[in-house]
């Protein structure tokens, strides 16, 4: 198979929707409540847990403007040591192939749940997986122009779940009270929405295949604050129309929500399929923007050529196959060391790293 | 071509989600479901099935049934399910299901049993209805009732709650919206009763506290009670006799209502209930009576009468059996919790609670497509 070669041709919308694809797509779907323990107020979680990813993006920004490069793991490999460099890109590959796995868990609960009650979890991993391989092939160029080609499909969601904030059902009188914990445990709890906007990470490769004259951080926060709305938007309609209790126990509360609201409100009775549809949709767009982070974090370890890319590709698509299908199901897997890890892997490491990088620029420049 | 065929193949990959599939005709669509109890303690379930078969055929031994009913029992309702599925040849299916009926003994001894199992199916979806069929009828008798007007009782259940129904002596409650309200402070949701003589009859409410049947709301304690939960009700009929003058008049006026709730932060609680909404005369006799603002006024002033007698006389009926079904509780406790914990609102504070009725109804309509009122001079 030819192989595409990677431009520097992508612009604002391209940069917008890979942002969103790599963000929205495991967040939205067990949103507002994934932690076994959680908080009423969710929806203000969500706007409290973009926070930390604006920072990165503002340190990200300033990064650049110093450095004067959009590629920020390059300056990151002129800048430090090989001590510091490879043990940190091993770490973020490692954590990627985690989200993967743990992405692909959660897409496999969600078919077997609401579609394919009798066929058996690994059949839906290995052909999932096989199609995500099959595509990574056509390179980032294809991924990209896909991703915004099927940004059409969120535009109507969108405008769906807009809709269901006036239907009958949603009543604001479920939403309060607001504020029913101290702040030091709502900040906790905060944390575990915070890893929702994870995907961000994903743009430290991305960026360097932007056009010049894309404004980038614009562009991002834009994004950003557009995933931010839809997840509060989202927590707000199942709270409004399950009330906290039942929401808390709904395996994927947006999808029970469509199923509810239109059933009555539409001609088809089994929209929610529809529904379900572009969600996978969405987590097919994540899962090739993920894999394909983690071949470029690799290409970074281990430079190699792009016609043996196929190689890398063929190698995590496997790993990530018998790993899905041996472990136990999703149910059983606790969410606290994924979201513990995203957190140290796409917030907490990156922004030590810019800081490192705009005190190494000070130190040399001194010097 | 080698691409071509590597397409293909992949292609191939995507029939992987067929093997999930079945036949329509491998498929027992259920579309009515029913629970109840027995005096062993055993759950008898009954499922409504349309029976698929081409148009005009009979089935073999004559019957013109365009749906079948079939029961089982169990000691588990997952168990009577089994026993059912045994007795069809083909696999049951919920994902059409449109209502749950569930017996009102079964209500009485409490629903929780069947709400998990319902719960963790997910064909089944949120949006069923639920309904109690009256002690007068077996579930299974209810489900097996004819109506002329729908074949099937489940699409009739169905069919009336979707239609918007023009008379405020019921409410359509779905699985979800049962837990919901069950949840909250109160602890108490509404399920519509249903019984059949030679017809079916939709109305009432049974009040269910912690899941169990506890009192009923009948005639226009329902429209009542769509009012104090949801801030408003449509269709609210009143049709009274009142004197005017030296004649006694008879009028039917329909009135649409909505409700503001505010309180004083007093103990015991004093809640003011602020009720506003449009009437509409739908009926008046004699004809020779006209609709001056004067009879206007009668008329307005006994349909506000008569809707703080009946607010009044609902509020009563729940705090003889210390329930309250219409979240006032709830409001209180998310505006101020610190406030709801003082007044014990299960135990006594709603019992104690004080309401403060002021009910103003604007008759705007006499009518809608006559003027009845003119009067013709000459001969």
């Amino acid at each position: 198979m030819k192989l595409q070669t990677e431009k520097k041709d992508f612009g604002n919308i391209e940069l917008f929707v890979f942002i969103y694809c790599s963000t929205i797509a495991l967040g939205i779907i067990f949103l507002p409540y994934i932690s076994a323990e959680e908080i009423r107020s969710a929806w203000l979680k969500v706007m409290v847990g973009v926070i930390p990813y604006l920072i990165f993006l503002f340190l990200l920004n300033k990064v650049i403007r110093k450095h004067n490069d959009r590629d920020v793991l390059k300056v990151l490999k002129d800048l430090s040591f090989n001590w510091l460099y490879y043990p940190v890109m091993i770490y973020l590959l490692l954590s990627t192939i985690y989200s993967i796995f743990w992405g692909i868990k959660s897409l496999a609960i969600v078919i077997q749940t609401y579609l394919l009650q009798n066929t058996q979890q690994w059949v839906v991993i290995v052909t999932f997986l096989i199609f995500v391989g099959i595509s990574l092939m056509y390179g980032i160029t294809a991924i990209t122009r896909l991703i915004v080609l099927m940004f059409i499909c969120e535009i109507g969601v969108i405008a769906s779940l807009v809709a269901l904030l006036f239907s009958q059902d949603f009543r604001w009188i479920y939403i309060p009270p607001v504020f029913t914990v101290d702040v030091f445990t709502f900040l906790k709890s905060s944390i575990s929405e915070t890893t929702r906007y994870a995907g961000l990470i994903t743009i430290l490769t991305f960026l360097p295949l932007v056009k010049k004259e894309t404004k980038i951080i614009k562009t991002s926060y834009m994004s950003l604050l557009l995933i931010m709305i839809m997840f509060t938007l989202v927590s707000i309609l199942t709270l409004g129309t399950f009330g906290f209790e039942q929401t808390l126990t709904l395996l994927s509360p947006i999808t029970a929500l469509i199923q509810t609201t239109y059933a009555e409100m539409t001609l088809f009775e089994r929209l929610d399929l529809f529904f379900l549809t572009i969600w996978i949709w969405a987590l097919y767009k994540a899962a090739l923007i993920y894999f394909w982070f983690a071949i470029s974090i690799t290409k970074r370890i281990i430079p190699f050529q792009k016609k043996k890319e196929w190689i890398p590709i063929t190698i995590y698509v496997v790993i990530i196959m018998i790993v899905t299908v041996a472990t136990p199901s999703f149910v059983n897997l606790s969410w606290e060391p994924y979201n513990i890890n995203l957190l140290i892997s796409t917030i907490v490491l990156p922004i030590l790293l810019f800081t490192y990088m705009l005190l190494r620029k000070k130190r040399s420049v001194k010097e | 071509m080698k691409k071509m065929s590597f397409l293909l193949i992949t292609l191939l990959l995507l029939l992987s989600g067929c093997g999930d599939t079945r036949e329509i005709d491998q498929r027992t669509i259920v579309l009515g479901m029913g629970i109840d109890i027995e005096e062993n303690g055993e759950y008898m379930v009954t499922v409504q099935v349309p029976i698929l078969m081409p148009q005009g055929q009979q089935t073999g031994d004559g019957n013109n049934n365009e749906f079948e009913t079939i029961s089982a029992k169990g000691k588990y309702v997952w168990e009577a399910i089994a026993n059912i599925e045994a007795a069809t040849p083909t696999v049951l299916y919920f994902g059409h299901l449109k209502a749950i009926t569930i017996g009102e003994k079964l209500a009485k001894f409490g629903v929780d049993h069947i709400l998990d199992l319902l719960d963790r199916r997910a064909p089944l979806a949120n949006e069923v209805y639920l309904i109690i069929i009256r002690e007068k009828n077996k579930v299974e008798e209810f489900l097996e009732a004819e109506s002329p007007l729908v074949s099937l009782p489940a699409l009739y259940l169905d069919r009336f709650f979707n239609a918007d129904q023009k008379v405020s002596r019921t409410k359509e409650v779905r699985l979800f919206e049962f837990r919901r309200d069950s949840n909250m402070i109160a602890n108490t949701a509404l399920i519509p009763f249903a019984y059949k003589d030679d017809k079916i009859h939709i109305e009432d409410m049974g009040i269910l506290k912690d899941q169990k049947l506890v009192g009923e709301l009948n005639g226009h304690e329902v429209g009542i009670s769509n009012l104090l939960k949801e801030d408003k009700v449509k269709n609210m009929n009143y049709s009274f006799e009142v004197e005017e003058g030296d004649s006694t008049i008879e009028a039917s006026v329909r009135t649409d209502l909505s409700m503001d709730f505010t309180y004083e932060k007093s103990n015991p609680i004093h809640i003011n209930l602020t009720i506003s909404g449009k009437g509409e005369l739908v009926y008046l006799l004699p004809s020779k009576v006209r609709t001056t603002q004067k009879t206007i006024d009668t008329l307005t002033e006994v349909v506000e009468r008569r809707v703080t007698e009946d607010i009044s006389k609902t509020v009563k009926k729940m705090k003889e059996i210390k329930v309250e079904p219409w979240l006032l509780g709830h409001r209180i406790w998310a505006k101020d919790h610190e406030y709801f914990q003082s007044l014990n609102w299960n135990e006594s504070g709603w019992v104690d609670s004080i309401f403060n009725v002021n009910v103003s109804i604007e008759i705007d309509q006499t009518g809608q497509k006559g003027m009845l009122d003119k009067k013709k001079i000459g001969r």
